[in-house]
């Protein structure tokens, strides 16, 4: 586990990314917070916009109330002082002022009636019969009136039970009640007049204050919590509703919170001067969140379209910062793949010009490092193959100047003036001018040369045979690769076989490539020995010059490649084959130059 | 590289995800405040018995959003009549109807294929079979049994012997049959004698006079006989002295009469309480499904002169009239 979380720590992730979710993350916790402040901010002030406006809506209304509850006292004070007061009722009568009054103010108005304190009819307005078997002392208007008699008393809605209205028509009214004086004969008596104002009329102001509100209202409460108007009194009567009037009467005047009916409402009061009525506004708490809904959904969006903005600004900004960076990346990479000039980004920010500037300038350097340190390994190669070419020529020399020595100190002329001949023509061959690759017709007439000696020194104890086909003595090759091989048949191969010794060159083209074979029925070699020949680290026996086949095998693969060389073959008591493996490449003099300064074998290998 | 398209991808389906559910919200607010538009059909709308129901109804339709059309009517005197405008309603393509049926006999067969997709609520009065619509009817049993106790409290043994007539009204209509069923029932081993029903459909014509001389007491069944009844006892006001009234009914002229003593009791439904119930199931079926529905019965009033007048009772009376 601790190994994984190490792993993925160290795990680099792209420049662009971290800058963008860095700059997102951060974005976004701000704005979360931004986010949630405001819209707290926003319930809270919406919260106080309600109380507000329903505070305003009840001041509205009660002013309202005040006012038409006012005139309706006007009127009863004017009825008692204006009226009543002035009259004996023994000898005037009211009916001319009452009717005036009630015409002034009919539109609010039901009747306007005076009492005497047993509940005989003094005068009422509009004219009308009363009613039979009525008991208007036990009518509680009367009740209130009589047993308070400084004040005015107004009574809950009511329908009114006074006149007979043969028209059917019933009036709910609102009693405006209080006793007075009643003079009759010059002595006074107690009486109540009655103002019996149009419920109709209350009802409308309170319900424009319900217009528009489809779950806030507005209610009317007497002292004792009564309801006088409700915008759903009916099924209120009906008990189908319930309202929390009783605990409503309660309130003081202000905002309150309340719980009814597992519901929080917000309820603000106002109360009526006089009356003691109060005006109650009930906001469901659910309003509230509803409003709030829109609101809350409002700002979710807003908030996901800004983050998806930032994000996007994010990934501009980021892409903007970390391109340049990647550019460079890439241009590493590029010189990294293999490509040694590589097209280096500079620019955009000081410090990715300076970092760009800089690689190129490392880039170049190298690259001229490495081209110094190519030239300077190809004339080492160039130096080592004269060092290995110079390894043959004083071997041979020794040997066959040996033979020279030791054919004059037999007095054989004859033979030792063939043998400087032959071996005059043997280094004309060798030296070429002091290249290094010759045809393989100037090679094979080495070979001869050298074998001709060869067989006078060794007294014609094998027999030697060329077979060349025509087709490759105008190609290519290493010079003096043949006679190293020539060398080691006689010597490990054909010596002191007594005139049974054959040695066999035979050179052919297998498609683009030439072999040139070098056999002989000699002692062959076990397959262990043969394995050994060609590595470096060979033990094998050596005579002569001690170089043999590994020299000749590596200057093939220096100057022509690795898949050329030498391949033996050896069976033991049968013979051994030495194979030479060239390209088939016809001599010329550009090609002898090509072959000379190693070129064609760097362009082979970068082939491969 | 592609990481980052990842993202965007996730957030531009997330913000189509919001859009798309932004627009199902406000299609699902557009189908909240969709008002179903609904007919009420009743014989002879115009009359002061409907004031109350019909506040009712305004009353609920405003709460449950229903555009309300009370067709103005006369009163039906056959079945095809009231048949013809409810054809004609359903052709303007109203979502509901609230019928009260002229008469409950055959006319299941005759709505059946009036009625496609509509919702239908009865009022009042029940059709048969009962059990294939919805109605919202007064305990018309109970009236009638509470009319009958009334006579038996205002009597006591005194009922023994006397005479009843009965107005019954359209004995078409189950709401009727109950009632005169409520009423002879509890009358029943009080010695007092039904001399005679009579029906509103019925052919057959007696003299007023003659009628009211046959009985002491006259019950009528519902509001347009109370009023017929009322109308009757004006007229000959010798035999309104000697025969009392009880009756069924809402209108201002009953209550007027009642407090004018010439009708001892009433019993009154609680029409407003029927109005209401009927829209209120009408928006339930057409909120959610037609083929749900509950019947439902509400209360009724039993007043006489003396608690005319109490708070409770005044209430549920008076109509609040402008």
């Amino acid at each position: 586990m601790k190994g994984l979380f190490f792993q993925r720590e160290h795990k680099a992730l792209p420049i662009q990314l971290i800058i963008s979710v860095s700059f997102t993350i951060v974005s976004i916790c701000c704005m979360g917070i931004l986010g949630f402040t405001l819209y707290r901010f926003l319930v809270q002030k919406m919260e106080d916009i309600t109380i507000e406006s329903s505070e305003q809506i009840l001041d509205q209304t009660a002013i309202n109330l005040e006012t038409y509850l006012r005139n309706m006292r006007r009127i009863s004070d004017t009825m008692y002082y204006s009226v009543i007061k002035d009259k004996d009722l023994a000898t005037d009568t009211m009916a001319e002022e009452m009717n005036l009054l009630y015409e002034a103010n009919k539109d609010n108005l039901i009747s306007i009636a005076c009492y005497t304190n047993e509940g005989e009819l003094v005068a009422a307005v509009p004219v009308a019969t009363e009613k039979e078997d009525i008991r208007i002392v036990e009518q509680e208007w009367f009740t209130d009136a009589v047993g308070r008699m400084e004040n005015f008393h107004f009574s809950t809605p009511h329908v009114q039970n006074l006149f007979d209205n043969t028209s059917y028509r019933y009036y709910w009214v609102i009693s405006l009640s209080r006793a007075v004086e009643l003079t009759n004969n010059g002595s006074s008596r107690l009486g109540v007049l009655l103002v019996d104002m149009n419920y109709s009329s209350i009802e409308q102001l309170l319900k424009k204050a319900n217009v528009n509100h489809s779950m806030e209202y507005v209610y009317l409460i007497d002292r004792e919590g009564e309801i006088i108007y409700h915008p759903r009194q009916k099924l209120l009567n009906m008990h189908l509703l319930e309202e929390n009037n009783q605990i409503a009467a309660s309130y003081e005047d202000g905002s309150h919170k309340e719980y009814f009916q597992d519901e929080e409402r917000l309820i603000t009061v106002k109360t009526v001067s006089y009356t003691g009525w109060k005006i109650v506004s009930v906001t469901p708490k659910r309003v509230l969140s509803m409003g709030l809904t829109e609101t809350r959904l409002f700002f979710v969006i807003l908030m996901l379209l800004t983050m998806l903005m930032i994000i996007i600004i994010n990934q501009l900004v980021s892409s903007s910062i970390a391109k340049p960076l990647q550019r460079l990346n890439e241009s590493v990479k590029e010189w990294e793949a293999g490509n040694m000039n590589p097209e280096i980004y500079v620019g955009s920010f000081l410090e990715v010009e300076h970092l760009g500037k800089t690689l190129r300038s490392t880039v170049a350097q190298i690259r001229q490092l490495m081209e110094d340190i190519l030239i300077e390994q190809e004339e080492k190669r160039k130096s080592e193959l004269d060092a290995l070419q110079s390894q043959i020529n004083p071997h041979f020399l020794y040997n066959t100047l040996d033979s020279i020595v030791w054919m004059i100190e037999g007095e054989r002329y004859d033979d030792a003036v063939f043998m400087v001949t032959q071996l005059a023509s043997l280094f004309r061959v060798s030296l070429s001018r002091g290249k290094t690759i010759i045809s393989i017709s100037d090679e094979i007439r080495h070979a001869k040369n050298y074998m001709n000696i060869q067989k006078i020194r060794y007294k014609n104890t094998f027999t030697v045979d060329f077979q060349m086909e025509e087709d490759i003595l105008k190609c290519c090759t290493v010079k003096l690769i043949i006679q190293p091989l020539l060398e080691n048949a006689i010597y490990y191969g054909v010596q002191g076989m007594d005139g049974e010794g054959e040695i066999q060159i035979r050179g052919y083209r297998s498609k683009e490539d030439i072999y040139i074979e070098v056999r002989d029925n000699g002692i062959g070699m076990p397959k262990e020995v043969v394995c050994q020949l060609l590595s470096e680290n060979n033990h094998a026996p050596k005579k002569g010059s001690g170089v043999g086949l590994i020299n000749v095998h590596n200057r093939l693969k220096l100057r022509f490649g690795s898949c050329y060389g030498l391949e033996i073959e050896s069976v033991p008591d049968e013979g051994t084959t030495v194979r030479i493996h060239l390209p088939y490449l016809i001599y010329t003099e550009e090609m002898q130059v090509l072959l000379e300064s190693g070129k064609q074998k760097r362009q082979e290998e970068r082939e491969q | 590289m592609n990481r980052y398209r990842f993202y965007r991808g996730i957030l531009v389906l997330f913000l189509v995800l919001i859009g798309l559910w932004m627009i199902q919200k406000e299609q699902d607010r557009r189908q909240e405040s969709e008002r179903y538009m609904v007919s009420v059909i009743v014989s002879d709308s115009n009359n002061d018995r409907w004031i109350a129901m019909k506040q009712g109804m305004e009353q609920a339709a405003g709460d449950f959003h229903i555009d309300l059309n009370i067709i103005s009517t006369g009163p039906f005197a056959t079945l095809e009549e009231e048949l013809e405008v409810v054809r004609r309603e359903v052709s303007n393509n109203v979502d509901g109807v609230i019928l009260q049926m002229v008469s409950s006999e055959q006319a299941y067969e005759a709505l059946e294929g009036i009625f496609t997709k509509e919702a239908v609520i009865f009022l009042e009065t029940d059709i048969e079979p009962e059990e294939y619509f919805v109605s919202v009817v007064p305990d018309n049993i109970g009236m009638g049994a509470a009319l009958a106790d009334c006579i038996l409290k205002d009597y006591g043994e005194r009922i023994e012997g006397k005479k009843i007539g009965i107005l019954g009204g359209n004995q078409k209509q189950i709401s009727m049959q109950q009632r005169l069923s409520g009423f002879t029932k509890q009358m029943e081993g009080s010695n007092a004698e039904i001399t005679w029903v009579l029906h509103s459909e019925s052919e057959e014509q007696i003299e007023k006079e003659e009628m009211l001389t046959l009985v002491d007491l006259l019950v009528a069944l519902d509001n347009a006989e109370t009023e017929q009844a009322v109308d009757y006892l004006l007229e000959v006001p010798q035999e309104a002295k000697r025969c009392a009234l009880y009756g069924e009914g809402i209108s201002e002229k009953v209550v007027y009469y009642l407090d004018r003593g010439l009708i001892q009791s009433l019993v009154v439904p609680n029409e407003f309480h029927m109005g209401y119930q009927s829209v209120k199931e009408m928006s339930r079926q057409l909120s959610y499904s037609p083929t749900i529905g509950e019947s439902s019965q509400v209360g009724f009033l039993v007043v006489d002169k003396e608690n005319l007048y109490k708070a409770d009772n005044q209430k549920i009376l008076f109509p609040i009239v402008q």
